[in-house]
């Protein structure tokens, strides 16, 4: 039934652009052929077209055939047969061509066709891509089908089990090609064995090795016997049958073919239909409606009859002639006549269920079939009255009939031998010969018909009865009712249905609820449609989809109602179909939405999850709590032994803090305000969490509190690193206290020993008297490793402070010229030595406020480098007072300093590599002391000038006033 | 000959405050504690005082303050002699009641001019 479908649907996908543009009646083939049939018995053979009878010169045409019978052959003998052979042979015999044939298989004659090894293939269809390399025909010579065959057994019955099977297809054949589009179609995945003939599709097929096999509908009804398969059920994308030329080759050849082919087809008494005729003839009932097999056998066979009849009746007039006894006669060569009769008994017996020839009610001749048909054995009716074969009354109405010369077939009761009444359905051919009626009676017995349309009848009185009684539900709105025949197909659908579907009646009439149905809910509907297991009544309700002829879905509500009728036992198969498409999709838009919200929700759970947030809700009027699986898991409570409780909660906080947390809860509902807390947790395995609480809770109106919802966070990490940071700065704190204590440990237990270093040899060099030469030599050393030993921890010790900003300046108000002379007179005992001049050049001394020790530190460092680095000249020191600053320079006419150097000057332990600086004590701290202490505690800046070999020049410029520094704090005076 | 009072818990520091200023011709009276500094600043009426700040029983500035305490002794110069060598520290030990200030350590040449400059400012 279903294949029926996929026929109709599929036949839209025919060959684009292959019309019939000659204009000749597009009747079914099968029309067609019929009636050229019905003009077979009697009439002329051959009546040659004006048009063929054209000569060609000599031509040797080569015909690429392969074994595709009945189409195109090689019998045993090897002689090419079929309906293109037959074209073929009578063109060549009126063209003189001379045919030769070359076999091979499919592939191989379209290889050649190709090559242009041979001039044209037969029974090809068209396609695209053949047609890049072919010329075709413009007639076809046959439509044929795909057709599918299965081994004897099998289950397959539609193309949708085909998933996964194994299906033997002609390599690059048509139905082949059609098959595979139609799988892909219904997006079945098949896989295919293709082979190069239909034998061995047929053979894989008998052989099981494939669950279908494929081959064209005229193949396969003549070899399905051979090869023991069963026909399935699926047959589909009819085409048509040309010839095919090499492209741009043989053009003439072509269009003769063509001509040959549409004036063959033209007439109807053409070879082409004698040949199409015997061709079906042999093999194709079951390819054509029961119905009409019936009624063109019986046809056939009558018109064979009269024709033998017709002989026969010339035969018995000689006879006549001769003897002049025309009864006698007609008794004795009846002997004769049932010789003649062998030929077409073959066909009268299976095609007339019984032939009677009778003259005035004279029996003639019979056949076995009507003997049989009316009980008798042949013998015992020949020469017997007619009459005994009818009832009375059918006899009057015979004779009626008769002698209004009606031809038309009428029914009669007859009685069987035993005297039981039968209908039978009558043909009378009235042959009148020398005033001399003959009858010739076609007859079948019609009684099980009869009883079938009386069932009809019967049933469409009940459809009737039950359509009166739905008839509401059928003119209702929106309601589709369909009643199915017993073949399942639709009998009647209302005009909401129709709507419903696109399909009109007449469309639906040929078609099941199955090929409507929307491919994914068609086996839901073939178990409905089942009526297996059915008893007396069955509703059955589902919502499927079906396919609009739009191709669109639609959605229905189907109440199914399968009911066996009790008066006539018919089985009443109907449903009702709601059209539900618009809720439907709003539905399945709905289940989206919930879809894009159940998927945000997990992702919100998922991230919940990752940070390890909880959440928790207490319905305050139900005091029913629950909790999100976070909290489980952050409480390491397992979810399937403890339910969410509040005493859960408190049992799991840490016990110092559980008062804290229950009197902020209770503070918040008294407030009512959110509040936030953090509080630890602890576990069963004595471990501490950390988390930290959000709770808010909702009130109604009137200020009852309905329901608090909280958060949870496990904090625990966090707390770790922030209880690990605040320990780090409790012991930086600690380190730096220590640092602070060293530092000024440092600067004071150094002091201590020192103070007797340099006291004791200082004192001694003092008194010098009482030494030699070599001990005062020694203890000067000594003395200097002291005072350089001094300087070095002061150095380093500034120097650490200034870098950790613990350094304090104290502002105070001084007179330059006083810290001046200081320095100058602490240098001056170094200067005296060396015998160095110093020069002091200012106009005026400007009053100071700023950090006068630090201001001394600096002076006194240019002045000894000064003296440190000059072995003789002078020294100058001036004063410069500009804008606020005042500008020391201390210069020198020293060593003097490399370019190169400058730039590491005022860098941490560089020192000039200098004879000096072996000579010269010094901490190569000096000068970036110097300039730490210039900028960063006074605010001004340090430059040098110098000239190698010449001498240096270091400038220190400040502020008279050092402005106040916030960040600087000063020491509180105590 | 003038009397200098040294307040020194330091032995050699002590030692070396002795022979320095003996050796510029100065009677020394020596008392190793805040409070014998006190005592001898209160009975011995002495010309001058070398005071360290750090002390192991008062703080200098405390004994400083005892010894001002004393009307006969409000004139006598006091001279802080301390390794508290940080900005500031000067000045609040001049504020406490120092005349001068000296740091440690001493240096002999430099201690001497410091000394003979204070003791002039002082007259």
């Amino acid at each position: 039934m279903q294949s029926t479908a996929y026929f109709s649907r599929l036949t839209m996908n025919r060959q684009p652009g292959r019309t019939d543009s000659h204009g000749q009646p597009r009747l079914p083939c099968w029309v067609r052929f019929f009636l050229g049939l019905l003009l077979l018995g009697g009439l002329s053979f051959l009546l040659p077209s004006p048009v063929l009878l054209a000569q060609d010169k000599a031509r040797i045409v080569r015909v690429g055939i392969f074994q595709n019978k009945p189409i195109i052959y090689q019998d045993k003998k090897g002689r090419v047969r079929g309906i293109y052979a037959d074209l073929l042979h009578d063109l060549a015999k009126r063209r003189s061509w001379e045919l030769k044939y070359v076999a091979g298989t499919w592939n191989q004659g379209l290889e050649r066709l190709r090559k242009g090894e041979i001039d044209v293939m037969t029974s090809i269809a068209y396609s695209q891509e053949r047609d890049r390399v072919f010329d075709f025909s413009h007639n076809n010579v046959l439509n044929m089908w795909g057709q599918a065959y299965n081994a004897k057994g099998s289950t397959v019955k539609s193309i949708l089990e085909l998933n996964g099977k194994k299906i033997a297809i002609l390599k690059g054949g048509t139905n082949g090609i059609n098959f595979k589009a139609l799988c892909k179609k219904f997006e079945i995945d098949c896989l295919f064995e293709e082979v190069d003939s239909y034998s061995r599709v047929l053979q894989l097929t008998n052989s099981k090795k494939v669950a279908l096999g494929i081959v064209n509908n005229f193949y396969g009804y003549e070899n399905e016997d051979k090869y023991s398969v069963d026909r399935n059920p699926i047959i589909f994308n009819p085409f048509k049958l040309l010839y095919a030329v090499p492209e741009g080759m043989q053009q003439d050849l072509l269009s003769i073919l063509d001509e040959h082919l549409l004036a063959m087809k033209l007439d109807r008494h053409s070879l082409y239909h004698q040949s199409l005729s015997r061709m079906l003839l042999e093999k194709t009932e079951a390819s054509l409606p029961r119905w009409l097999v019936w009624s063109l056998l019986a046809t056939c066979g009558l018109a064979l009859a009269f024709f033998v009849v017709l002989l026969w009746v010339r035969r018995l007039r000689r006879e006549i002639m001769a003897r002049k006894q025309l009864e006698g006669y007609l008794l004795e060569r009846t002997r004769e006549l049932q010789e003649s009769e062998e030929r077409f008994h073959g066909l009268s017996e299976s095609a007339f269920e019984g032939i009677i020839i009778h003259d005035k009610g004279h029996i003639l001749e019979v056949n076995h079939s009507a003997a049989g048909l009316f009980g008798y054995e042949r013998a015992e009716l020949i020469g017997q009255q007619a009459r005994i074969l009818l009832t009375p009354e059918s006899w009057e109405i015979a004779a009626q009939m008769i002698a209004a010369g009606s031809e038309d077939p009428y029914e009669l009761d007859a009685i069987r031998k035993g005297g039981e009444v039968f209908i039978i359905e009558l043909h009378v051919k009235q042959i009148s010969f020398q005033g001399r009626p003959v009858w010739v009676i076609g007859m079948r017995d019609i009684s099980e018909q009869k009883k079938a349309i009386e069932q009809l009848e019967q049933r469409t009185q009940e459809l009737a009865l039950t359509e009166e009684q739905y008839s509401t539900l059928f003119a209702s709105a929106h309601v589709g009712v369909v009643l199915l025949d017993e073949s399942g197909h639709f009998e009647s659908a209302n005009e909401q249905f129709q709507q419903f579907i696109g399909y009109n009646f007449d469309e639906l009439r040929s078609m099941t609820p199955l090929d409507i149905t929307h491919p994914d809910d068609v086996p839901k509907t073939r178990e409905i449609l089942s009526h297996d297991g059915l008893t007396e009544k069955r509703v059955t309700l589902l919502t499927k989809r079906y396919i609009h002829k739009d191709g669109t879905v639609r959605w229905g509500d189907v109440q199914s109602i399968q009911q066996t009728l009790s008066v006539s036992g018919r089985l009443l198969d109907f449903a009702i179909i709601v059209d539900v498409t618009e809720g439907k999709l709003a539905k399945e838009a709905l289940q989206k939405a919930n879809k894009k919200l159940q998927e945000s929700e997990r992702r919100l759970k998922e991230s919940q999850h990752v940070a390890k947030l909880g959440r928790w809700e207490l319905d305050l009027r139900s005091n029913n709590l629950e909790w999100s699986d976070e909290i489980f898991q952050i409480f390491e409570i397992d979810k399937n032994e403890f339910a969410a409780t509040y005493e859960a909660f408190l049992n799991a906080i840490h016990p110092e803090d559980r008062e804290k947390v229950e009197a902020a809860y209770t503070q918040s509902l008294y407030d009512r305000k959110p509040y936030e807390i953090t509080h630890r947790l602890l576990m069963k395995d004595a471990r501490v969490k950390y988390v930290q609480e959000f709770c808010h809770t909702e009130y109604a109106d009137d200020g009852t509190a309905l329901h608090s919802m909280g958060a949870v966070q496990d904090i625990t990490a966090q707390m770790l690193v922030e209880n690990q940071l605040k320990a780090a700065n409790v012991k930086l704190k600690e380190m730096d206290r220590l640092k602070s204590m060293f530092i000024a440990s440092m600067s004071h237990e150094l002091r201590t020993p020192l103070n007797s270093i340099i006291g004791f040899s200082g004192l001694m060099l003092r008194r010098s008297e009482d030494l030699n030469e070599l001990q005062t030599s020694n203890l000067n050393r000594i003395y200097r490793a002291g005072l350089h030993l001094l300087s070095l921890i002061s150095d380093v010790i500034d120097i650490s402070k200034i870098e950790a900003g613990r350094i304090d300046v104290f502002k105070e108000k001084f007179s330059l010229q006083e810290l001046v002379e200081e320095a100058v007179d602490t240098v001056r005992p170094a200067l005296d030595k060396k015998g160095l001049a110093l020069q002091i050049e200012a106009a005026t001394w400007p009053e100071m406020n700023t950090d006068k020790k630090r201001l001394s530190q600096c002076l006194l460092n240019f002045l000894s480098n000064a003296v440190k680095y000059s072995d003789e000249g002078q020294i100058t020191l001036s004063l410069d007072e500009q804008g606020g600053f005042v500008e020391i320079s201390v210069k020198d006419t020293g060593v003097g300093i490399a370019d190169e150097d400058l730039a590491h000057l005022f860098k941490a332990f560089e020192r000039l590599d200098t004879h000096l600086t072996i000579k010269e004590g010094g901490t190569g701290l000096g000068l970036y002391l110097t300039k730490k202490i210039a900028m960063e505690l006074l605010q001004g800046e340090v430059s040098v000038e110098s000239v190698l070999g010449e001498g240096s020049a270091f400038y220190l410029r400040i502020p008279m006033e050092l402005p106040e520094k916030p960040k600087n704090h000063q020491r509180e005076k105590q | 000959m003038k009397r200098a009072l040294v307040i020194e818990d330091n032995p050699d520091n002590m030692e070396l405050m002795r022979q320095l200023l003996e050796g510029e011709g100065y009677e020394i009276l020596q008392a190793e504690t805040g409070w014998k500094g006190v005592e001898l600043a209160t009975t011995a009426q002495p010309d001058f005082i070398l005071l360290d700040i750090q002390l192991p029983d008062i703080m200098g500035t405390k004994v400083l303050k005892k010894i001002r305490e004393h009307n006969e002794c409000q004139s006598i110069p006091v001279i802080a002699v301390t390794s508290f060598a940080m900005s500031g520290d000067r000045e609040r030990l001049l504020e406490a009641g120092c005349n001068s200030y000296i740091e440690k350590p001493i240096i002999p040449e430099l201690f001497v001019n410091q000394l003979e400059k204070v003791l002039g400012e002082s007259r």
